[in-house]
Formats: C-alpha cells, sequence, structure tokens
C-alpha cells in the first residue's frame, strides 16, 4: 500500500472530521441499518437535505425512506437486497426515486452487507449519490432521441413518396417521347397534337410538385413571423383569390364569427387557407351547389377555425388516411394536385403550435378543423 | 393475337400503354380502366374473356395494385391471364411481393421491347 494511502485511512480512524468531508464532499447521504432490529436505520442529515428534507423532522426508522422512495424502486431494491444477502457478490446497486416536494429525486444507492462470523447479514451500510440532473438529461436524450428517429422515419418514406410521384409525370413523358421518335421516323404526324398535350399536363404536375416541395421545404425551415391579424380578413382576401383563380362564385362562402384576432404568421396562414378552400373547390360534388362554411369557435377545450363544404367528402378511414403525405384520394386524370396540399396544411399549423383534424360532414361534405391549442388531430 | 386489359388511374398512362400494345401488332387492348375497382367488377363477370396479359398499375387511390391482387387472386378464370404490374418506381421490397403473387414487375415506361419480352411469356 502506498504510505500516503496508508496515511489517509489512520487518519479517517482517528480524526472524525476527515470522515464528515469525506461524506459531505464525495456522497449525498449515507445510511447504516440494523439488520437485527430492522426497524432501525441511522440516515445521515445530508440524505434528508438531499431529499428536500429537514433531517430534524426525521426519525431513524426504515419507514422514513421507505414512505418517499417510488413504490416500483422500493421492489427493485428489496429484491436486490436480498440477493446480497444470500450472495456478498451480488451487488447492492440500484437508481431509485425518492419523492421530493411534487418532484422526484433520482438517487443512486449502492450498499454493503457487513456479516457477522458466521455470515450472516447484520448490517447494512450504504451511500447515496443524487443523479438527478444526469437522469433528467438521459431522460430528455431518449425523448429527442425517438422524436429523431421519428423524423427519419418521416422523412424516409417522404423521399420515397416524393421520388415515385416526381419520377411518374417523368416517365410517362419518356414513353411519349418514344412513341413520338417512332411516329417521326415514320413521318407519322396523326398523333402529334395529342402527345404535345399529353406532354403540357405531365410537365405541369411536375411542376405543381417540384413548387409544393419546395413550399414545404420553405415552411420548415423559416421561422414564422407572427403579427396579430384577424381571421376574417385572411378568409376573405384568400377566398377572393381561390375563387378568381378557379373561376368560382363568390357568393359559395359563408362566414361566422370571424372577428377573432390571431397571431400568425400571415403568408403561412393565407397558404394554409388557400389549400383547404381550393381543395374545397377542387373536391366539390358535381350535383350539388358548393357551399363552405368558415367560422370561428372556442370553448374551454379549444380555440378552432372550422372550414366546411358540401363536397364529395371523405370516409372517416381516408380522414385518418390523410396524415399520409402524397396520398391522393382521386385519380391524377379527375382532380389536379399534388398529394400535398394537405401536408402543407398540416406543416402549417404545425409551425404555429396548431394542429388539423378532418371530419366527415353528415349527411355529406368534409370539416377541416384547425385547433389552436395543440390538440392532437 | 394477344388480350390485354390496362389498368392505370392516369388517363396518359392508359393511352400510352394502349397505343404500345397496339403498335405491336401481336396483342389488342380488349379493355382499359381507371378504377381498380371497376376492373375488378368486370373480371367477376367476365371470367371466360381469355385475358391473356394485364398491366396494372401499382399506385392508385382507390385500390394499390396489391390490394387489387388480393382480390384478383380469389377469382377463377377460364384462362389465367399474367399480371405485370407497372410502377415508377424499382423498390425491391414490391418486386419479391409482386413475386409472391406470381407477378411480373416492371418500370413504367412500357416499352415495345418489354412489350414483346412478355408477351413471349404467355402461352398459346
Amino acid at each position: 500500500m502506498h504510505y500516503l494511502e496508508q496515511e489517509l485511512r489512520q487518519l479517517v480512524k482517528q480524526d472524525e472530521q476527515i470522515f464528515r468531508f469525506v461524506e459531505e464532499g464525495c456522497l449525498d447521504g449515507i445510511w447504516y441499518w440494523d439488520l437485527e432490529k430492522p426497524e432501525n436505520e441511522w440516515m445521515s442529515p445530508k440524505m434528508w437535505e438531499t431529499l428536500g428534507c429537514d433531517p430534524s423532522t426525521k426519525r431513524h426508522l426504515v419507514s422514513e425512506w421507505q414512505d418517499l422512495i417510488h413504490p416500483d424502486d422500493l421492489a427493485t431494491a428489496i429484491e436486490n437486497f436480498n440477493s446480497h444477502c444470500r450472495d456478498p457478490n451480488a451487488k447492492y446497486d440500484q437508481y431509485v426515486r425518492y419523492r421530493n416536494g411534487s418532484d422526484w429525486t433520482w438517487v443512486r444507492c449502492r450498499g454493503i452487507a457487513i456479516r457477522n462470523k458466521e455470515g450472516k447479514p447484520i448490517r447494512m451500510l450504504g451511500a447515496h449519490v443524487d443523479v438527478t440532473e444526469i437522469k433528467t438529461l438521459q431522460l430528455e436524450t431518449a425523448v429527442q432521441r425517438r422524436e429523431l428517429e421519428e423524423r427519419n422515419q418521416e422523412l424516409s418514406v417522404f423521399a420515397h413518396a416524393a421520388s415515385h410521384d416526381l419520377q411518374s409525370p417523368v416517365k410517362s413523358m419518356l414513353g411519349i417521347i418514344s412513341l413520338m421518335k417512332e411516329d417521326a421516323s415514320e413521318n407519322d404526324h396523326t398523333d402529334l397534337e395529342e402527345n404535345i398535350q399529353h406532354l403540357e399536363t405531365l410537365a405541369l404536375r411536375t411542376q405543381r410538385l417540384t413548387n409544393a416541395l419546395l413550399t414545404i421545404g420553405r415552411i420548415q425551415n423559416t421561422a414564422p413571423m407572427k403579427k396579430l391579424g384577424r381571421v376574417g380578413s385572411f378568409t376573405e382576401k384568400v377566398w377572393q383569390e381561390v375563387a378568381e383563380e378557379y373561376e368560382f362564385d363568390k357568393q359559395s362562402l359563408e362566414f361566422v364569427g370571424l372577428n377573432q384576432e390571431l397571431n400568425v404568421d400571415h403568408d403561412m396562414f393565407e397558404l394554409m387557407l388557400r389549400n383547404i378552400l381550393s381543395n374545397c373547390i377542387k373536391y366539390r360534388h358535381p350535383d350539388r351547389n358548393l357551399k363552405i362554411r368558415v367560422a370561428w369557435a372556442e370553448d374551454q377545450v379549444s380555440r378552432r377555425l372550422e372550414i366546411e363544404d358540401n363536397g364529395c367528402g371523405m370516409t372517416l378511414e381516408q380522414c385518418k388516411e390523410s396524415t399520409i403525405f402524397f396520398k391522393r384520394f382521386h385519380s391524377a386524370s379527375d382532380i389536379e394536385g399534388s398529394g400535398l396540399g394537405l401536408g402543407i396544411v398540416r406543416q402549417i399549423a404545425k409551425r404555429h403550435g396548431a394542429s388539423v383534424r378532418l371530419e366527415p360532414k353528415l349527411p355529406f361534405g368534409l370539416k377541416v378543423v384547425v385547433c389552436f391549442d395543440g390538440e392532437e388531430s | 393475337m394477344k388480350n390485354v386489359v390496362c389498368v392505370d388511374d392516369c388517363v396518359i398512362d392508359l393511352k400510352l400503354n394502349s397505343k404500345v400494345v397496339t403498335r405491336s401488332k401481336k396483342a389488342k387492348v380488349v379493355e382499359s380502366f381507371m378504377d381498380p375497382r371497376e376492373a375488378l367488377k368486370w373480371f367477376k363477370v367476365h371470367p371466360d374473356a381469355k385475358i391473356d396479359l394485364v398491366f396494372l398499375d401499382l399506385n392508385m387511390p382507390h385500390m394499390g395494385g396489391f390490394e387489387f391482387l388480393e382480390a384478383f387472386s380469389q377469382l377463377s378464370f377460364s384462362r389465367q391471364p399474367l399480371i405485370c404490374l407497372l410502377t415508377s418506381s424499382n423498390n425491391p421490397s414490391e418486386v419479391s411481393r409482386a413475386r409472391e403473387f406470381g407477378a411480373e414487375f416492371v418500370t413504367k415506361p412500357l416499352s415495345k421491347s418489354y412489350l414483346e419480352s412478355i408477351l413471349a411469356k404467355v402461352r398459346d
């Protein structure tokens, strides 16, 4: 043994202050348990202070700490204690939670049984180290890792779907070009006009999709520039534009209680409304005059912008599936769209701490609800 | 002359496939469907249509290609058509799933040379 170690060991035996320093400096509590009278256990003042208790109010009884320990962790501690008593090689070492006011204090609790000549445990000496900070960080890191894994998974699905949907019109264009080459070699111009029209349609579809992808990227990477604005003004402005774009009757829209002011990014909010309102027109029912109702609703549970129409609607199953990017419920040839419109709406809502849910409306139509209180969609 | 049915939600792709088939002069498109559910109904009503080949799109809004295959495999025909899945991406898991159904798998666009090779696989 090194002479300094030897000297230190001697010092600990002789000088009470040295023991106190080790206890205070290295540990957050010491306990010493009488296993022959198991209700008795001495616990150092620092142990109680670490757990947010006044040591003077605590008696040296096992029940004092057992009342504070998390029930799950007590079960672990008892199991480890029994194993250690049976076999000295089985370590008494575990991370446990103690109630500290309204919070929990994480403690690494280690102990060693003191045995008599026959090897029977008669005392138990233990030490506490407060590991709350580390544990909290560990838990936060685990949550962040899970979130990252989920986002990676989402990105992977998104990338696959984006790649497929971008390739689709391009591949069709290549097929048409191949036929056009064949026609040209035979000097046959019969299908030329039709082929050019198809190429234009496919090019526009590709353009719509790339624009939507760029929009999603912009929303995800730009912090919203929030300013107060009246819901009614946004809706009126966007509806004017959308109705003009689709050459639609402006009277189809009904406003209810839209004087509410919201602190939102005006451009993003308008883009969200544009997607929802243009969907109302695109998915209108051919046999019904389109009616759209935009209303502000609030109660104790949430504050909501509700947009409902009497269009083709969606089934409950389709409403659930609408969270999937690129999920289309109609043929690309029937109704133009990138399959990203609702995705854009959800991204914008998310950037504002809001959420979106779709509800089939009876007897027909669809209701889009934007909840501004983080209510789950 | 082989009989072909095309199922694709994209009208342009339907026309494109139809042209490639017609120009081959070895096959003709008997029916084209934009909605796979309609195609399924047609096959149920026409078990004796003697269809040799079905070109089936994989990604469709109302019923996906594999969903179609599940339902199609329950039907019986006087002549069992060969199914060829047409898709824009070459996803290995989709390829192996297609094989489980005994279907062929090819990436779009349908070409003259591929059509000829697949028609050679169809028994007379």
